[in-house]
């Protein structure tokens, strides 16, 4: 019961919003109620984050007809990710994020990609997301390590 | 009495001292010798792709943590490995970070028959 007590003059102070949210969700474990403020906990939510990443590619490259154009991709490619990282930073969580997007022509070759990372397995998280066209395919990265 | 600072236990750090900032001219050197002792003469294998994304991510990371920065860096490593066919393949990246501590390398190898790129992030915990 002392700790949101004490959290409580630190807020007059008005912190950044992710700091505000990190004690709200505090205070809430603590009531143990946190499963019905899911979106207000400060923990990575893959469910949230992939469906930025979906969003965001079908916003960009997902109208029908859309063929691999070379003057166009460069545009594509930093819209995706510029609405990606944006609709993050909209979440208000303790994260960082580095977000790369991939839009490869499909002439019937083949593309791998790994990832690693050396980080809080707990509490990181990493998110892939892959479309596909006849014509090109997308594949969006996201990393997002808690601060 | 720097000395004195880095050997006592609290030092109240939220950031890098200068010296254990990382650098990405110095890592960008590191994965570059890894992909040129790796994919030198390499030609396309389906079969071996897979595995060799996964061998150069994995060689990349330990580099990075051998280069001996700050212990609170986080490294994040990215590989894509495709078939050199002429075919078109665009790589951005976008990052919400803390610009003075946090940054990014990227190494781009190519021969006639693949091309790669690896992209590392390393990211500061406070």
């Amino acid at each position: 019961m002392t700790s949101p007590q004490i959290a409580q003059p630190g807020q007059n102070l008005v912190p950044p919003p992710a700091l505000q949210n990190r004690q709200t969700s505090h205070t809430l474990a603590d009531t143990s109620t946190a499963p019905l403020f899911n979106d207000n906990s400060t923990s990575f939510n893959s469910d949230q984050v992939q469906q930025i990443a979906h969003m965001a590619v079908q916003k960009v490259v997902g109208a029908e007809n859309m063929v691999y154009k070379l003057d166009k991709v460069n545009q594509w490619c930093q819209d995706i990710t510029d609405t990606v990282t944006i609709e993050l930073a909209k979440l208000q969580k303790p994260f960082k994020y580095a977000v790369t997007c991939i839009i490869a022509e499909n002439k019937g070759t083949v593309l791998h990609t790994a990832a690693t990372a050396y980080w809080e397995t707990k509490k990181d998280g990493l998110i892939s997301v892959q479309l596909g066209s006849d014509s090109f395919y997308c594949i969006v990265t996201i990393f997002s390590s808690s601060v | 009495m720097s000395k004195k600072v880095t050997q006592s236990n609290k030092t109240y750090q939220i950031r890098p001292s200068f010296k254990d900032k990382f650098r990405p001219a110095e890592a960008k050197e590191k994965i570059e010798k890894i992909l040129r002792e790796k994919l030198k003469n390499a030609q396309y294998s389906s079969s071996e792709l897979p595995q060799w994304t996964r061998e150069i991510a994995d060689q990349t990371k330990s580099e990075l943590k051998a280069l001996g920065k700050d212990k609170r860096y986080k490294y994040l490593v990215q590989v894509i490995i495709g078939h050199n066919s002429g075919q078109g393949v665009r790589v951005g990246s976008r990052c919400f970070w803390d610009e003075d501590t946090d940054d990014c390398t990227y190494v781009t190898y190519m021969n006639d028959s693949i091309f790669c790129l690896v992209v590392a992030f390393a990211v500061y915990l406070y």
